[in-house]
């Protein structure tokens, strides 16, 4: 074996003990190939074995993978070679025991770690604007984040955001014992024990990641699992809307035959919504004097947790519809509702927000051209609205 | 109590706006210079070298005037002057409490 990958004991900032963990890989005879960091994994190659030296220099800039050009040459000249960079740090390596210490005066020194804990508290504030950025995206979109945004998600998130804090505070203070050594002019110890607490750090560093992936697939399987909640309309208990069955009472009501989702619904309930459906029905209805009509309904019914939500969702329902091509605006009829529009894209569809609840009703069948079935299934549906 | 960082001009410092005092400069000219000045007393780690480079061009204490290919060359302001000469006031004050001292 000629190569291996490796993981550090340490995080990227505990500068001691990642110089002393290389070090002792080098004298095991492994040494740290250039440009040989990859997504925190470390790959070294097989050396002699001979006493070498790492130091790890913090960038000047965060965006800074390379050293200056002038800076590398003189390294070289003076017996170091750049390796790679690595978090907010670049590595160099000397197979010189002559060639002079990268850092020779500790003040300085303890000055370029400032830029350390000045990236740590950027990196941050980054991490929980673009989370924030996106739980406030997914929270404007209606369809199913708001609604399928739970307690669970919330308790993830709050954790991740407590232990990337914890990260960059521990940074931070790590970084500001650094500095007071140097400052005491206590050199740096470049033979650290890297070997302390090993097991508990990595873990600890390796719970962020976690946390970030767990969140991110969560939400995006959040659509695959309402996908498997699909259940046949016939085992449905009332629903607080209006359905085809009640628009036509007495009537011969025979179910379509549709592929999936049609004659399923779905029904969900969480922290920002507690009764969700999305509701898909189609059927053949034949009046007692055999006059038969074919008509679907397509339903998004939505019990948020305040009116202001509800109204918030309502208007981002019409907004996502209104860009649809083809979409034409319809007046919409008058009765007693917080919001209402009605609207023509694909088909004939009402929306109305009353108080903490929201109902999209696409109509597709020409039975509905005629008013008077719609009036029905909104009076209906304001009725059962009202009465909870 | 520890000072805070680069407060005050430190024998490295000194000794980079010393070199940038005879004319404009780029980092690996400056080690060289400081190098023959001290007869390699005085060995100034790269990294040093460029913090302490960056730090003064974002004090206003030295400008970078061009570059050629990997040389930066720079030259020290009036700010950077000033600064020196503060130091180098300070430092004979030193030297010469000292001597009365012994006196």
């Amino acid at each position: 074996m000629n190569s291996k990958w490796l993981t550090a004991p340490c995080s990227s900032y505990e500068v001691e003990k990642l110089e002393s963990w290389l070090q002792d890989q080098a004298e095991s005879g492994w040494v740290l190939e250039k440009d040989g960091i990859f997504l925190g994994f470390f790959h070294f190659l097989r050396g002699s074995g001979a006493s070498v030296r790492y130091r790890l220099v913090p960038k000047s800039q965060s965006s800074q993978h390379t050293p200056d050009p002038e800076q590398e040459e003189l390294c070289t000249q003076l017996g170091w070679a750049f390796i790679c960079d690595h978090g907010s740090f670049l590595i160099y390596r000397s197979e010189d025991s002559n060639a002079p210490e990268m850092d020779t005066d500790y003040e300085v020194q303890a000055a370029a770690l400032k830029t350390v804990k000045r990236q740590a508290w950027a990196s941050l504030f980054c991490q929980i604007s673009i989370w924030s950025w996106f739980l406030l995206r997914i929270g404007l979109e209606p369809a199913r984040y708001l609604v399928t945004f739970g307690i669970g998600h919330c308790v993830m998130l709050a954790v991740y955001f407590a232990v990337l804090m914890a990260d960059a505070m521990r940074q931070a203070s790590y970084i500001r014992t650094l500095q007071k050594k140097l400052l005491k002019n206590i050199p740096l110890d470049h033979e650290a024990d890297w070997r302390s607490h090993r097991v508990a750090s990595k873990a600890l560093r390796q719970l962020p990641l976690l946390m970030m992936v767990v969140c991110i697939s969560s939400l995006l399987m959040t659509g695959y699992f309402l996908s498997e909640k699909q259940t046949p309309i016939t085992q449905s208990d009332d629903p607080p809307f209006a359905t085809l069955a009640d628009l036509c009472p007495g009537w011969d009501y025979q179910q379509a035959h549709m592929s999936t989702p049609y004659n399923t619904y779905t029904q969900w309930g969480n922290l920002a919504a507690r009764d969700n459906y999305e509701w898909y029905e189609s059927a053949d209805m034949t009046s007692p004097d055999r006059k038969t009509i074919s008509a679907g309904m397509i339903v998004d019914y939505n019990e948020v947790c305040s009116p202001a939500v509800a109204r918030k969702l309502a208007k981002e329902y019409y907004r996502r519809d209104s860009r649809e091509k083809g979409f034409r605006q319809l007046e919409a009829p008058s009765v007693d509702t917080d919001y209402i529009r009605a609207y023509n894209n694909v088909a004939r569809t009402i929306l109305i927000q009353k108080k903490n609840i929201v109902v999209k009703v696409t109509f597709i069948g020409s039975a509905f051209d005629d008013d008077v079935l719609c009036e029905e299934w909104l009076k209906i549906t304001l009725s059962n609205l009202d009465r909870r | 109590m520890p000072k805070k960082a680069m407060e005050s001009l430190t024998e490295s410092m000194f000794y980079c706006l010393m070199a940038l005092r005879s004319g404009p400069m780029c980092g690996i000219d400056i080690a060289a210079s400081i190098d023959e000045r001290t007869k390699s007393r005085l060995k100034i780690g790269p990294a040093t070298l460029y913090t302490i480079l960056a730090k003064f061009e974002a004090e206003h204490y030295i400008r970078e005037i061009s570059v050629e290919g990997r040389k930066r060359t720079y030259q020290i302001t009036e700010k950077g002057m000033l600064a020196y000469e503060e130091e180098l006031k300070r430092l004979k004050q030193c030297v010469m409490d000292a001597e009365g001292g012994c006196l």
